[in-house]
């Protein structure tokens, strides 16, 4: 970790000598202000973003202000438990970051969106339970079963995100139909959602998988 | 999804206003006494809120509806309204009595910088200008500074606080000792550092601003940039320094001219 140096750090914060923080028309709106506090930004619209906040004083200090409300304890308490969706993963691996590509090109678009359970609930995530890892056939899909869940959604993912094949079933096993052939050695990705109420669904982690011995 | 949404969209405003209002009241309230804890402001803030929320049939809240997405935070979005609120009522018809009552506590110069500087959002060498040329002041640029640093100080210390720090920058320091500092060698060096920081990236132009600009702390710069946490800010902000410093250096500038 390296500390910037206190005579840089000096020399521009007496910058703010010549700042003015006065609104302009271009200004973010609060949406595009808490997206850049919550970092959930991306592609284009990032760019566009970080190129203002790179240029105006103004919307610098309301993103601060922002960030500084968010994060204060006494309003943070305040805050009905929020569950969200991250768009931005950590750069674990290779693994990970193949995993949340798949999680950005898999996500529906067309169906409207998905609604997370509500703060309070016993509502539990499937947990995928096999295929895992390196594995010799991947035949079924097998998940733990959720007791409120209504039916369940299976997509599989290549390695480059895009969906496969997706099944639904009010089981909690899927069998791979003959016609989806898997290559050997070739890295895949699953993961399950398990619907609990209408347009209500909770989603198990995204679990990577690969045929290392094809079963005779 | 917000429980409010749902009814919003079907026309049954005052039932989503009801679940709204409930579920957010204490968080609105908290962020309120974060900026004042005079009960009056509060209250007043707070009506403010609801009614700009309330205003032509919902249509903030119907706007974040229309995007209500499952990666975003209402809470975080929230915040940002009751900030922008917040501040407009101040600086507007509502809340200028209070901003008035704050001044006149003040000496009088220190009431034009605050004129100037809180109310009239201007930078402190435009308002440093402003009391040569309006007010006929004969302060150097060093006194200047330890005025509007004293000003900041007092202003700060009312229960009023937090709200008016809000109105401005990050408070000046004050020079330790008299300094030949002026105003045209601030421009100056502001030409030359924007023209070195326009060469970085934005993204670490960014992070030098909100962090060493703005003072956010570093485990929020990370939040917002997406990076890792606070270590990977320092990184990111001390070799965009570094990288500043090159080319100020190409340009035969020397840091400590800086």
């Amino acid at each position: 970790m390296t500390h910037p140096a206190p005579e840089d750090l000096a020399a521009l914060r007496q910058q703010i000598h010549l700042e003015r923080r006065q609104p302009t028309p271009e200004c973010l709106d609060e949406l595009a202000v808490a997206d850049f506090v919550d970092g959930t930004l991306s592609g284009e619209r990032r760019a566009t973003v970080m190129s203002h906040v790179a240029a105006c004083a103004h919307c610098r200090s309301v993103i601060r202000a922002t960030a500084a409300l968010v994060a204060d304890e006494s309003v943070a308490r305040e805050a009905p438990h929020e569950q969200r969706r991250s768009r931005m993963w950590p750069m674990a691996g290779i693994a990970v970051a193949a995993a949340a590509a798949i999680v950005f090109m898999a996500m529906p678009r067309s169906e409207g969106p998905t609604l997370r359970e509500p703060a309070v609930t016993n509502a539990i995530a499937p947990v995928t339970l096999t295929p895992k890892g390196a594995v010799s056939d991947a035949g079924q899909f097998v998940w733990s079963r959720v007791p409120t869940a209504e039916r369940y959604r299976l997509r599989l993912h290549r390695a480059d995100g895009s969906v496969f094949w997706s099944a639904e079933t009010t089981d909690s096993s899927l069998v791979l139909p003959d016609t989806i052939r898997l290559v050997p050695r070739e890295t895949y990705y699953w993961r399950v959602e398990a619907q609990t109420e209408w347009r209500r669904w909770v989603v198990s982690d995204m679990t990577q998988f690969r045929i290392e011995r094809p079963a005779p | 999804m917000e429980s409010w949404i749902a009814p919003l969209a079907a026309g049954r405003s005052e039932a989503a206003w009801d679940l709204f209002i409930d579920r957010y009241r204490r968080l609105v309230f908290a962020a309120i006494r974060r900026y004042t804890t005079d009960p009056d402001d509060v209250m007043d803030v707070f009506a403010r809120v609801c009614e700009a929320l309330r205003e032509n049939d919902f249509a903030r809240l119907r706007k974040y509806a229309a995007q209500a997405d499952p990666t975003r935070k209402f809470s975080t979005w929230l915040c940002a309204v009751i900030h922008n609120l917040t501040i407009d009522w101040i600086r507007q018809r509502d809340g200028r009595p209070r901003l008035s009552a704050v001044a006149s506590a003040l000496p009088p110069l220190q009431q034009r910088l605050f004129e100037y500087v809180f109310v009239q959002q201007r930078s402190h060498v435009e308002a440093y200008e402003l009391l040569k040329s309006r007010d006929a002041s004969a302060l150097t640029f060093s006194e200047f500074l330890k005025e509007l640093s004293a000003t900041y100080r007092a202003a700060g210390s009312s229960k009023r606080g937090r709200l008016i720090q809000e109105l401005t920058a990050t408070p000046p320091e004050p020079p330790a000792e008299p300094t030949d500092a002026d105003p045209a060698m601030l421009v100056e060096r502001h030409a030359v550092l924007s023209d070195v920081m326009q060469a970085l990236p934005d993204e670490d132009r960014v992070a030098v601003q909100l962090y060493v600009m703005e003072g956010m702390p570093a485990d929020q710069v990370a939040r917002a940039l997406g990076l890792s946490g606070a270590k990977a800010v320092y990184n990111r902000v001390y070799r965009a320094l570094a990288s500043l410093r090159e080319r100020l250096e190409r340009a035969g500038i020397a840091a400590g001219d800086l």
